[in-house]
């Protein structure tokens, strides 16, 4: 991506994509989630897995870096966090904003929660822990 | 392979090629911060393109919901959440606000969500992304059977 213009073509490809494939594969349905989480049904699972397949497939080919990253003191917490906050409303903070657009107006609060724990995150890193978190990805 | 030498000061970065990480706009409108890329080659991408990812998100949602029939304006989160979590809708703001807490906090914590380290790092077959994955879906699970048997 040399150009902010292919960077920002890509976003939106891309926003557009996931999106569109998440809500209809179901993972804004919060039954849908559960019985996915509880093993009841495992398609939502295997599409997860099946992504995960062609990603690994899709970077492999295109030969994209690697990058180390660190399992530092904040993964570990911070998953469970996220965990937690998955099963109870959505997860992924792409879920609650294509479950606004599908209707359900209660997702807003979720997303309040989401930047309002951002931000609690980096107020917190900032005074006390002072961990090295990296990113996702890159 | 990125030198570890050249990663910039250590702080979550902004990735340009965020279809995972769409939260990091949010965490761009502050004016304060400072998020440093991490890889040298790449840098934050300007806040109007993650703003267009979110926006790109929503559009997609929302093209869904309303081919498929399913869009309805509604101020519940449907059946599934009335069984299995909570009916009474003032219990249910206040889940999913704390809900959505614990996911930004987690996210941020842990350096990535179920996109950005379940997808994006797992793709990449990074260990601390192959780690996370495994102990929030772990979470995931057992909050799920919490709420399906228990509560």
């Amino acid at each position: 991506m040399r150009t902010r213009g292919a960077v920002l073509l890509a976003h939106i490809l891309t926003g557009l994509a996931l999106g569109y494939t998440v809500a209809n594969i179901g993972y804004g349905d919060y039954a849908e989630l559960n019985r996915m989480f509880t093993f009841q049904d495992p398609r939502m699972l295997l599409s997860f897995a099946g992504a995960v397949v062609i990603i690994v497939v899709a970077f492999a080919l295109l030969r994209v870096r690697r990058t180390p990253g660190r399992i530092h003191a904040g993964v570990i917490p911070g998953a469970v966090l996220f965990g937690t906050g998955w099963a109870i409303s959505g997860g992924c903070p792409a879920i609650p904003i294509t479950q606004l657009a599908g209707g359900y107006l209660p997702a807003l609060v979720t997303i309040a929660g989401v930047t309002v724990g951002i931000r609690l995150c980096r107020w917190a890193n900032a005074r006390y822990f002072r961990l090295d978190r990296g990113s996702c990805g890159l | 392979m990125t030198p570890t030498a050249q990663r910039a000061a250590p702080k979550p970065a902004s990735a340009p090629q965020a279809a995972y990480e769409p939260q990091s706009s949010e965490a761009d409108a502050d004016p304060g911060a400072s998020e440093s890329p991490v890889a040298s080659s790449l840098r934050p991408a300007p806040l109007v393109t993650q703003a267009a990812l979110l926006v790109s998100i929503f559009l997609g949602g929302w093209i869904a919901a309303v081919t498929s029939g399913r869009f309805q304006l509604r101020s519940d989160m449907g059946p599934g959440f009335r069984n299995l979590v909570t009916a009474d809708p003032i219990a249910m703001v206040v889940l999913l606000f704390v809900g959505g807490v614990l996911v930004g906090f987690g996210t941020r914590l842990a350096g990535g969500c179920n996109s950005g380290h379940g997808l994006n790092g797992c793709g990449r077959l990074r260990p601390v992304s192959l780690v996370a994955t495994a102990v929030f879906f772990g979470t995931a699970v057992a909050v799920s059977f919490l709420l399906w048997k228990v509560i």
